[in-house]
Parts: structure tokens; sequence; C-alpha cells
């Protein structure tokens, strides 16, 4: 009895090496981008990453920053990563186009994955991806995963329409993606960032601020222990007692990814709390 | 050359205080983004005073005594001490060119609070700000005087200020540079460029008492550097403590200068176009210049930063610091030329 075991378990393990061996996917993968290097984490085998960019490493920029450290970091550029001889790197639409040429002269596959400008485009980038590293199922979960959790964020939206403001440090209004403003406006939240054309992609006055008048301003907040003039400006007097903000992790939806949702429900959860204290 | 005073002190004074009062006034009540249209931005202030707005009455009150007040106030404050500093040093260096921008005090007194600033200082004690501010004054101040004193020429003095000053300006980039916050690049234009815009009126307690008694000390000294006008040998003989004088006119201009900078930002060339504008009106005595210069930096600064409001330039107001630059410079230059020619090019430096 026992000896059939055996013969067992070294057929079964005979079979699992056999399945490694022809396994066809990419095996050394290399990301030089912040959005690509989230998205390949959450993606990929941790044995088929082999290289992520300096700012995943970053606390104040990534929220993976842990296990990002333990591979090879980049600085972006095509000639960090040749030595290290990947078979699949993956380059955002904001990568130079040197650093693709180069990759496609030394033969080096290369995959560009867009900024998704869309909710559907964002899904698109999942399957693009999954699909090129051999990791569709994964892929097609995450994908489920997202919808299913959109649907039940958007299921608890606003009753009545509300105006948010989002801001960077600085007063600065630039940088909303348009997945952002998509997935807010399905929960009944006006950005007013897209609707004013005078409040967009510029830094603001303190009176500019608050004349707009905003149900919510949005403020990114960086988790840097080090004071800076543009942060210090966001606690003027006159924004803390004339607007009501709620604080997001700049990194936690820097990149237009899935992982967006948890911030989303974040600003959601907050505005029905001060909506109920009111 | 005779410097024969056109019109009495007094009567220049308050020909300026009138305007220093009306500018006043109006950057109080004016908007403080020049995204608001002319249109909007008389409807605002008129408003404001009639309590006739659309905007809800309580807001425009925050925003008149958060926003508008501090700002006002600084504006005058900051440039009371530019020009006061501007003709102290003046009168102190022998030199029409001295100028606490030019000659690097600002620089220094922005690398102090900086310093103070990055490294969480101001985060535990609020004071340390204007005080990095003064320290870096200070220490400038000191080189200056130091320089002064081992090479007495004109133009060694200002090479001496236009390399502390870009010293300065170095440091304090590279404190910027050191600094792990994502924001660091972006500050060194407000440090290097100053600004008054949205201050807060903790800034304006922080800092304005401070200057205050610089502006005391440099008053006071105003009469011993009128003696020194005449040469240091003939201030002491006359009873002038050369050396407590220098040390009142650096510890005035530094405590003015570097305080004013370590909430508004180096803000260039004020304390040099002032007293020169009125020197014709006043002559060249320092204690006649120096109460005028001061209104006249206040009405300068307070007219900028009216300018910087309404100009509707790029997606944010221009720096305050850009627009003295480009009215001080070549300002400076032309000193500069005017000065060479009256020597009749004698090659007296070279």
């Amino acid at each position: 009895m026992s000896k059939h075991i055996v013969n067992l378990l070294v057929l079964f393990s005979s079979i699992i090496a056999l399945a490694a061996s022809t396994y066809a996917g990419p095996k050394r993968i290399a990301s030089l981008n912040l959005c690509t290097d989230e998205l390949l984490l959450s993606l990929a085998d941790p044995d088929q990453i082999i290289s992520l960019t300096w700012l995943a490493r970053e606390e104040s920029l990534s929220p993976f920053f842990e296990p990002a450290r333990r591979y090879h970091k980049n600085n972006g550029r095509a000639s960090d990563v040749i030595p290290l001889n990947p078979d699949l790197v993956f380059l955002s639409e904001f990568s130079p186009a040197s650093t693709l040429g180069l990759l496609e002269t030394v033969g080096v596959k290369s995959v560009v994955i867009p900024e998704p400008r869309t909710i559907i485009q964002l899904l698109e980038n999942i399957r693009a991806m999954s699909s090129a590293i051999d990791q569709v199922k994964k892929g097609e979960k995450l994908m489920s995963l997202f919808s299913s959790r959109l649907k039940s964020i958007t299921e608890d939206k606003n009753e009545q329409q509300i105006s948010a403001l989002l801001l960077s440090p600085g007063i600065a209004s630039f940088g909303s993606s348009a997945v952002k403003i998509e997935i807010l406006k399905m929960l009944n939240i006006r950005v007013l960032n897209q609707e004013r054309p005078s409040l967009a992609n510029r830094y603001l006055s303190v009176e500019e601020l608050t004349r707009s008048s905003p149900d919510f301003v949005i403020i990114d907040k960086h988790s840097s222990d080090y004071p800076s003039v543009s942060e210090e400006i966001l606690k003027h007097p006159l924004i803390q007692s004339s607007l009501k903000t709620i604080e997001v992790e700049a990194k936690d939806w820097l990149c237009s990814t899935h992982n967006l949702l948890d911030t989303i429900e974040h600003i959601n959860a907050k505005i029905g709390h001060t909506k109920n204290r009111s | 050359m005779v410097n024969t005073p056109q019109i009495p002190q007094k009567r220049l004074i308050a020909i300026l205080a009138l305007p220093c009062f009306f500018l006043f006034s109006l950057a109080s009540i004016f908007p403080t983004s020049p995204s608001f249209s002319v249109q909007e931005s008389i409807q605002l202030a008129t408003g404001f005073l009639t309590q006739n707005s659309t905007t809800h009455v309580g807001l425009q009150k925050e925003i008149f005594l958060e926003l508008k007040v501090p700002r006002a106030i600084l504006g005058l404050a900051v440039g009371i001490s530019l020009g006061l500093a501007g003709a102290g040093l003046q009168g102190l260096l022998h030199n029409p060119l001295a100028e606490p921008g030019v000659m690097g005090i600002s620089s220094f007194g922005a690398l102090g609070a900086s310093i103070a600033f990055y490294s969480g200082a101001y985060s535990l004690i609020p004071l340390a700000l204007p005080l990095g501010g003064i320290l870096g004054a200070v220490i400038c101040s000191i080189l200056l005087i130091v320089g002064v004193r081992a090479i007495p020429k004109t133009s060694t003095i200002i090479l001496l200020g236009l390399a502390l000053s870009a010293l300065g300006g170095a440091l304090n980039a590279l404190v910027l540079s050191l600094s792990p916050n994502p924001f660091a690049a972006l500050e060194i234009v407000f440090w290097q460029m100053g600004s008054l815009a949205d201050r807060t009126m903790s800034q304006v307690y922080l800092s304005v008492p401070i200057m205050f008694v610089g502006w005391l000390l440099l008053f006071q000294s105003a009469g011993q550097l009128r003696v020194l006008g005449l040469g240091e040998e003939t201030a002491v003989s006359l009873g002038v403590e050369i050396n407590r004088l220098r040390l009142m006119v650096i510890i005035g201009s530094s405590l003015a200068v570097g305080a004013a900078v370590s909430v508004v930002g180096v803000i260039g060339f004020i304390g040099l176009i002032v007293p020169h504008l009125l020197r014709p009106f006043v002559g060249h005595d320092p204690s006649r210049l120096m109460p005028v210069s001061a209104l006249g930096g206040g009405i300068l600064l307070l007219l900028a930063d009216l300018f910087v409001r309404t100009l509707p330039v790029f997606s944010a107001e221009l720096k305050i610091g850009v627009l003295t630059a480009l009215i001080g410079t070549p300002f400076f230059i032309y000193l500069i030329f005017r000065s060479e020619i009256s020597r009749g090019f004698s090659g007296e430096d070279m």
C-alpha cells in the first residue's frame, strides 16, 4: 500500500515538473513605470518579476513599497534592465520613445500599457497585461472582483448631487485622472476640476478655492514626515474654517488601476459620515 | 556734490503716507487672485464694502480677515523693512548699490528660514522660522562687514555681495534638494522669488513684531549714520562709536529683513530702488532718507502686490519677486553705469 502511495507521489511530481518545464509564459519580467509596477505586482507570480522602478520602493509613492523592495530597481530606462536579460518589459504610454526603441533594437519584447481614460480601458489594461504574462485566470478574477466591488460601491451612491474639488498640496488642481472622475460621477459626485475650466489644471489661490464653494475638497496627502510649504498652505485657517476636507493618501490613487476603489470607498464613507453628522 | 532737499521731510512723509494708506486699504479689499476679471474684482470689492454681494457675507468677512488683511499688513511691513534696510546699509557702507537683496542678506535670511522650516524646527517651535531667517541675515551681514573692512572698494563690496547672494541661493536650493518631501523642487521658486499670496495672521504675529524691533534699531542709528557720512575719523571725533553703530545697523537690518524673508521669501531690489528714487527729494542724509525710504518701500511693495494680484498671467499668480527683479535689474545696471561714468572710467577698482 505504501509502495503505491510513493509511486503515485513520484508520478504527480513528474507531471508537475513536466508542466513547469513546458510553461511558455515569460519568466523574467521588468516594468519601467510606477503604474505598470502596481499592475504587475497584482497579476504576476512573485518569481516572474525581475525588476521594478525605484518609485515602487518609495513608501510615500507606492502602496506596494514592501514587496517592491524584493526586486532589482530601475530608473525607468531600458539600459537599466537590458543587462538583466528580461523576456518581457512593460512601459507606459508616457515612457520615452527612445526607451521603446532601444528595447526593440536589442530584441527584448515590450508591451506598452496605456493610461486608461475610462473604466473599460482600465479593465482592458488588466486583460492585456494578464494575457502578456500568461496569467489570464488571475486577470479574469481581478476584473470580476473589480466589477463586483464597483457595483457594490456605486449602489451606495449619494441621493443628492454633491460637488467636490480634487486637490494636491500647493492647492494644485491638476492630475485628476478621467477614471477617478468617472467613478466619482457614478457616486453622484460632481468633480469641479472637470466641470469648471477656471478651476482645472492649475495652482489655485486660497480665495479662489473658498469662493468656488465645493461641498467637499478631496486632498491628496503625502505620507511624508517632512514639512513642505505646499502642504502647509492647505492648513490655512480660511480653508480649515470654510471648507469640508477629506484627506486621501496620494499613493493609493496615483495610478488608475483596480486599487482606486479602496480610496473611492473611503471618500464615499467620509461623505456619508459627514452628512450624517451634519 | 551738494544735495539740497527740495521738499521738507515732514511734508514728504505726509505726501507719502497718503498713497501708502490708500494702497494699504486697496490691498485689504481687493481680490487676491488674478483669476478674477477686473469687473468681478470691482464687484467683489464694492460688494464687500456695501455688504451687497452674491457671496455669503460671513465668507466675505472671513476672506477679508484671514486673507486680505494679513497680506496687506505683510506687504506694508516687508516693504518698510526692505526700504529702510536698503537706506541704512547704503549709509553704513557708503555705497549706493548696497541693498539686502543684492548684498545677499535676503538670500542668507531665506536660507536660515528654509533650514528652520525643512528641518522640522518650525513645526516644533514656530518662532524658529523668523529666528532662522535672522541668523542667516546676521551671518551674511558679518561676512559683508569683514569684507568691507578688508578691501573697502565699491566694486569689491558689490562683487562680494553678489557672490554671497549666489551662495545663499545655491545653499538654499541644496537644502531643498536634500529635503525628502516631493514638493521641494517647486518650493525653491517660493524662497527665491518671494510671494505675499495666501499668508496668514499667524505669520503676521510671528514676523511683524520682530521687524518692528529692527525698524527701531535702524531709526535709532539714522542720526549717527548722518555723522558717519562725514567720514569715519570725523565721526569718531564727534563721538560716534563706529563698532556700536555697525552692530546696530547689522542687527536692525537682519531683524527686519530676516523676519520678512522668513514669511514671504526673497523679494529683491526694493531697498535699492526706493532710496534712489527719494534721494533727489530729501538729499543724501540718512536721517532724512530713512523714514521716507521706509514709507516708499511700503508703497512700492503694495503697488507691486496689487499689480501681481490683477495681472492675468499664466495659470497662477506671478511671483512678486519676479516683478521686482524685472524692474530692479535694469535699474541696478543703470546705477552701475552712472557710477562708472561719474568716475570717468578711471579704472579705480581694476
